[in-house]
């Protein structure tokens, strides 16, 4: 703790991100993971660590359990694929009574990532892993394949069914069981959407307004206003114990968050004049120089834009042909989309993207070993021509509002222009863009044609996965393969390769396999690899903010500390 | 037995006093008393740790003595070459292929480390082995880019034999280089079909790594029959000597009617007389040793002379006493314990392969637990122990392990019988544990 910082004060947060919906079980890479870290907790978590390229920055820590279970504290068998993680006490919902976490509330939690409702794009990663998920959620969307179902239609069929390979031994243990071995299983269950759920929950609908509304919380802080769209208010949480939390602590009277639409200026120059202390959901450094430097840091980059074929919506269409979407992949040129990025002011190290898995990650191939970066109308025009595509082909492109996206949007159809391409751009806010994508789905268009949506790494190591399989896997809607692709093939590749822990050779080749066959069938255009090189920007009284990775480089808010008011000016964190 | 002036050769100032030449017809309640072990403790869980004999303790405090402060020339006895030949001799094997080490887990990770193996070579062993022996496979195949090819051992009552050596056969493919298993595994307690896994290994040209923690002590054995060409034993469990004690064998001359193989490129990892320019000789291809292997091998820098002369005293007593009949009593206690739990919890509550004569050890791992459920619930085991231990100084163990087409991971407890054991601390612990077994239910 530096001199000037004291215990107290009210965190501002204030940007254009959604809030909602605050329910944990919908979590996928969006701001608000930032915030539920102040009143959710997973069995496991990521610890603030300042310097990134320490491992313990991206090592799982535990959170509700006692330890990372492991062979030599009887947690983990010889065989990898059974898991005994006993919780650690003194947790406790916010209930009135103040009530223990249980194994059970984990086992809840794990269940309703399958509501129909939920399925964040995580859920296909322990369904290929956890015994019998995978049929579990086949089981549940089959029995409320309603979206509007009542709550007691979700709550009725958790809780007369079970994930085979999740139960609760009692309160304090629960049991995972695999189906193969998987190395990451513990940054799986680190994932924000991985966190407990309360019996109470069994009252709402997974995600909705009633539930956020009532939301409970086991961290140091719990929501006291919320105002959907425009506000929310954080105040600490009475029944948290700090001997209880090992890697959270609480050091604000509260946290606020403001939904502020007035762009990247507007949110600098509120942080810049003291109106608020830290950007929300939008990325803006502390200083951003040209060109962007190489990243300070060894960590995974994000596959940050890419642009998604509506395959689903393709029918016969145009876009059913793969000349077609590889003549688009010729039209762009990524160089200048580099140039916006750089230039964006969210101080990112930027590169052309040539391949789906970002440098830095697992199974990310040698740069250069990918195809051209495009940029090349003519050419893009020749194969629109041998597909018989050349003239009238309309599309239509979904794009975030934010900024730099809506430059991006502009770069990219002005070069689908120049290849004959008619471009239609909507600038959707992430709601709606959500639910555009999220209403995707065979037979059902939306009024897409492309989407532009980026990938971060949800967690840092043994994790080629957390690329190929959400993306290049027929997933869930609006998860990061809204358009649908999906062929036996690839699938079988990924199974081999989540197969092939024990045999890394034959493991990486499969990856390798997977994200060749992709490439070749152009289900997306991978545009850039960016990862934060900067310090995010941050107002002048912020103290002690560590970016964590887990969060994408956001500042962990459970430890940070504000000044003194009179020495916030002289004194920048 | 190995004479004061034997001892002297490798400890200079030897004070042990032998324990006289009555133990070979001693009663069962006579030589209990060479333990120190409270009467009112049941100690059935030799399988991960023995009790010395008061004069092996004795002997480790000795010699302590002896060399502390000392300014005697600690590199030659550290060689331990009396005591090698005297321990080799009661395993069937020469000083130059018995290695005296710290303990199984050293043992079986200098061989593993030491075999010539290379990307592509595939090696077959069983999850049922010591992690020790899992993680040093995994090591050598992140290094070496190997492949592991696993077999889970069924286990339950009415195991056979052949299935077992059925289910090696089946992983061995024209890579495979290595066969790998424990003479009996720690967690099941099955005594593997050591000879027939051998013969198997010998037909298809591989070399064969036992894990043989559990062995000395317990078996009246020769190593070099086995057919095997290594062997890793603990010292500290059934032989009874002090903790962090073990014997490694590696085979070092051909003797066909055990094992026709050639002997195969072993490296020697952690070794001072390795040459330092050139190379050994060639393997012999012959009875008679092209060099002394062990030696290599034991040659590590100083060593603790204590515990080696100590393990040496234990290795002494039981010769003494008489392998044979040592292990004849460890057996009958052995199945006087399996026929007790099956009376109090059924045959089916048996893990240890049973009906097979040839694979039953005095480690026998049983589900006290009537609810199938409960097979595999860790805290009911943890528990389980705990209270034998807590609240009637029961010592035994639980043991975790894969049960072919189970998707759980299961849980057992395990009871091992030793020479100090008698008939009476069985019926007590059995009774004690079926009262406890119906509470816990």
């Amino acid at each position: 703790m530096n001199d000037d910082t004291r215990s107290g004060g009210t965190l501002r947060l204030r940007g254009p991100a959604d809030l909602e919906p605050l329910d944990a079980a919908l979590a996928q890479q969006s701001p608000a993971d930032q915030l539920r870290r102040l009143w959710t907790r997973q069995l496991f978590t990521y610890a603030p660590v300042e310097n990134p390229d320490q491992w313990q920055a991206v090592e799982p820590v535990p959170d509700l359990a006692a330890a990372v279970p492991s062979t030599y504290n009887a947690g983990l068998g010889a065989s990898h694929t059974s898991y005994v993680v006993h919780l650690r006490p003194g947790v406790l919902w916010d209930t009135e009574p103040a009530r223990a976490v249980t194994a059970h509330d984990v086992v809840r939690g794990l269940k309703r990532l399958c509501a129909p409702v939920a399925r964040p794009a995580a859920t296909s990663h322990l369904t290929s892993t956890i015994r019998g998920m995978a049929g579990f959620d086949a089981a549940y969307a089959a029995a409320v394949p309603d979206p509007a179902s009542d709550a007691q239609a979700f709550a009725d069929f958790q809780n007369t069914h079970d994930i085979p390979g999740v139960f609760a031994l009692d309160d304090e243990t629960l049991v995972i069981e695999l189906v193969r071995p998987a190395l990451d299983l513990v940054d799986l269950l680190a994932l924000p959407c991985t966190a407990a759920a309360p019996v109470e929950y069994d009252a709402f609908v997974p995600g909705s307004g009633e539930l956020s509304a009532h939301t409970r919380s086991n961290g140091p802080y719990r929501v006291a206003a919320h105002e959907p769209g425009a506000r929310l208010r954080l105040e600490p949480n009475p029944v948290w114990n700090p001997e209880s939390d090992p890697v959270r602590a609480r050091n604000l009277d509260a946290v606020e968050v403001t939904v502020d639409h007035s762009g990247a200026a507007g949110i600098t120059e509120s942080i810049l004049n003291g109106d608020a202390d830290l950007p929300w959901g939008i990325e803006l450094a502390g200083s951003h120089p040209l060109p962007a430097p190489e990243p300070g840091h060894r960590l995974g980059y994000s596959l940050d834009p890419y642009l998604a074929f509506n395959l689903d919506a393709a029918g016969d269409g145009p876009l059913s042909d793969v000349r077609v979407r590889r003549a688009l992949d010729r039209a762009i040129d990524r160089r200048a989309l580099a140039e916006i990025a750089a230039a964006s002011g969210a101080g990112t190290s930027v590169r052309v993207a040539d391949a789906i898995v970002p440098p830095g990650n697992d199974a990310a191939r040698e740069p250069g070993a990918g195809p051209a970066p495009g940029g090349d109308p003519a050419a893009a025009r020749a194969l629109l021509a041998e597909a018989g595509a050349d003239s009238g082909l309309e599309l239509t492109v979904v794009h975030p509002a934010g900024e730099t996206e809506t430059a991006m949007a502009h770069s990219y159809a002005a070069d689908l222009e120049k290849a004959g391409v008619s471009v239609t751009l909507r600038g959707l806010g992430p709601s709606s863009l959500r639910r555009v994508l999220a209403g995707s789905g065979p037979g059902r268009s939306q009024g897409w044609d492309l989407a532009a949506l980026s990938w971060s790494p949800s967690w840092f190591h043994e994790n080629a996965r957390a690329f190929l399989q959400p993306l290049c896997s027929r997933g869930v809607p609006g998860g990061p393969n809204p358009g649908g692709y999906g062929t036996p093939e690839v699938d079988e590749l990924v199974d081999r390769a989540l197969r092939s822990v024990e045999d890394p050779e034959r493991r990486d080749a499969a990856w390798s396999e997977v994200e060749e066959l992709v490439l070749d069938d152009v289900p997306f255009l991978p545009l850039l690899f960016q990862t934060p090189w900067a310090p995010r920007l941050r107002g002048t009284r912020v103290r002690d903010a560590v970016a964590m990775p887990s969060l994408g480089f956001s500042y962990d808010l459970a430890t940070l500390r504000l000044a003194a008011e009179e020495e916030s000016l002289e004194n920048p964190g | 037995m190995v004479s004061r002036t034997q001892l002297s050769r490798t400890v200079p100032t030897p004070g042990t006093q032998p324990s006289g030449g009555g133990l070979r017809t001693a009663s069962w309640d006579e030589i209990r008393d060479l333990f120190a072990l409270d009467r009112d403790s049941i100690h059935l869980n030799t399988g991960t740790v023995g009790a010395m004999p008061y004069e092996v303790l004795e002997v480790n405090d000795r010699v302590t003595r002896e060399w502390t402060g000392g300014l005697m020339n600690v590199y030659p006895p550290a060689m331990y070459t009396e005591h090698r030949a005297n321990i080799g001799r009661a395993f069937g094997v020469d000083e130059d292929e018995m290695v005296i080490c710290h303990n199984a887990t050293e043992g079986v990770a200098r061989v593993i480390q030491g075999l010539d193996l290379k990307s592509g070579d595939e090696v077959v062993t069983t999850s049922h082995e010591c992690y020790s022996v899992l993680s040093n496979f995994n090591l050598v195949r992140n290094r070496h880019g190997l492949t592991i090819r696993m077999v889970t051992p069924p286990s339950g009552p009415d195991v056979r034999a052949e299935e077992i050596v059925r289910l090696f056969e089946e992983q061995i493919t024209p890579r495979t280089k290595v066969l790998a298993f424990a003479a009996i595994t720690l967690f099941t307690g099955t005594m593997m079909p050591v000879r027939a896994l051998c013969e198997l290994a010998h037909r298809h040209g591989l070399i064969t790594v036992i894990d043989g923690a559990l062995i000395p002590g317990m078996l009246d054995c020769d190593l070099r029959a086995y057919g095997a060409d290594f062997v890793s034993c603990s010292g500290s469990k059934f032989q009874c000597g002090p903790l962090g004690t073990g014997l490694l064998y590696v085979r070092n001359k051909v003797h066909p009617e055990h094992n026709p193989l050639p002997l195969p490129t072993f490296w020697p990892l952690i070794s001072t007389w390795y040459p330092m320019i050139g190379a050994p000789p060639p393997r012999t291809t012959t009875s008679v040793e092209s060099y002394n292997m062990g030696d290599y091998l034991q040659s590590a820098g100083s060593a603790n002379i204590a515990k080696g002369a100590a393990l040496a005293r234990a290795c002494e007593l039981w010769d003494e006493i008489g392998r044979d009949r040592i292990e004849a009593r460890v057996r009958e206690l052995g199945e006087y314990a399996r026929d007790r739990l099956v009376e109090h919890f059924g045959w089916d509550a048996l893990y240890s392969p049973s009906s097979d004569p040839r694979l039953r050890s005095p480690l026998i791992a049983f589900n006290p637990f009537p609810a199938p459920e409960d097979a595999w619930n860790i805290k009911k085991f943890a528990t389980f122990v705990d209270r034998l231990e807590q609240e009637h100084r029961i010592w035994i163990r639980w043991t975790e392990f894969d049960v072919p087409h189970s998707p759980h991971q299961h849980y057992a407890a395990r009871l091992c019988t030793h020479l100090f054991n008698s008939h009476g601390e069985i019926d007590r612990a059995v009774t004690t544990m079926a009262a406890l077994a119906r509470e816990l239910s």
